[in-house]
């Protein structure tokens, strides 16, 4: 007769095979020059490091995702990324539930300090991230997200805090 | 008395025996796990991107 805590055990043993698949290849990532999808990678490497004046950010427009490094901590993820105005604006969404703020960890940490590097098309660009809370521009950039993206992005959303969007200003 | 005390042990030997194999088997799918995601190409891709599935879903 089987009991109970036989087909739990069988159910834990079974589940730690998907489990170790996961971490494993989170942590694999870790030692990669750059993310892949959701894991975090390693710090971007590769590229030619921009210098000069400012790009014309249009460009993005054409760039479905961008790879995006903080500093501190030097680990990379690819994220979403809109041009408004002439600036740079990345964003994550899922900021408003628990498991979102577990997962998304990166704008509580560029929040606390907003050096990044991002690397588009293989170029590197160092940049200061700046959280926009609230005001009438959230407007324009979310309606940029929208046009470019199937999201469901709001100022309202922003300014809810489920939402949090940054600047990806010149670094000074 | 002797075998009384023996009997119940003769019960348990295939069970525990076959307990032993599962979790022989268990070790060695972690360790091919391991190895697959690690060394086979697009395997940690897969995996990630089953994860990524998994996520978005629960993050809503």
């Amino acid at each position: 007769m089987i009991s109970v805590k036989q087909i739990v055990t069988v159910v834990l043993c079974l589940l730690l095979i998907p489990v170790t698949a996961v971490v494993t290849a989170a942590v694999k990532q870790r030692f990669g020059d750059g993310p892949n999808r959701v894991f975090s990678g390693g710090a971007l490497v590769a590229g030619e490091l921009h210098t000069g004046s400012e790009p014309d950010w249009r460009f993005v427009s054409e760039v479905s995702t961008i790879e995006m490094q903080l500093l501190d901590p030097p680990l990379s993820r690819r994220i979403w990324v809109a041009e408004f105005n002439d600036k740079l604006y990345v964003w994550s969404g899922y900021m408003g539930t628990t498991i979102g703020r577990l997962w998304k960890r990166w704008p509580i940490q560029a929040e606390r300090d907003g050096r990044a590097l991002i690397r588009i098309n293989n170029r590197r660009y160092e940049r200061q991230l700046v959280r926009v809370e609230s005001g009438e521009i959230l407007d324009g950039i979310s309606g940029a997200i929208r046009k470019k993206y199937p999201s469901q992005t709001t100022r309202a959303a922003v300014e809810a805090g489920d939402v949090w969007v940054f600047e990806a200003a010149a670094r000074r | 008395m002797c075998g009384c005390s023996k009997q119940p042990q003769d019960d348990r030997y295939p069970r525990s025996q076959g307990v032993r194999y599962f979790y022989w088997l268990i070790v060695v799918a972690l360790v091919l796990t391991v190895l697959g995601v690690l060394f086979v190409p697009g395997a940690d891709d897969l995996v990630e991107q089953i994860f990524q599935r998994y996520l978005g879903s629960a993050a809503r």
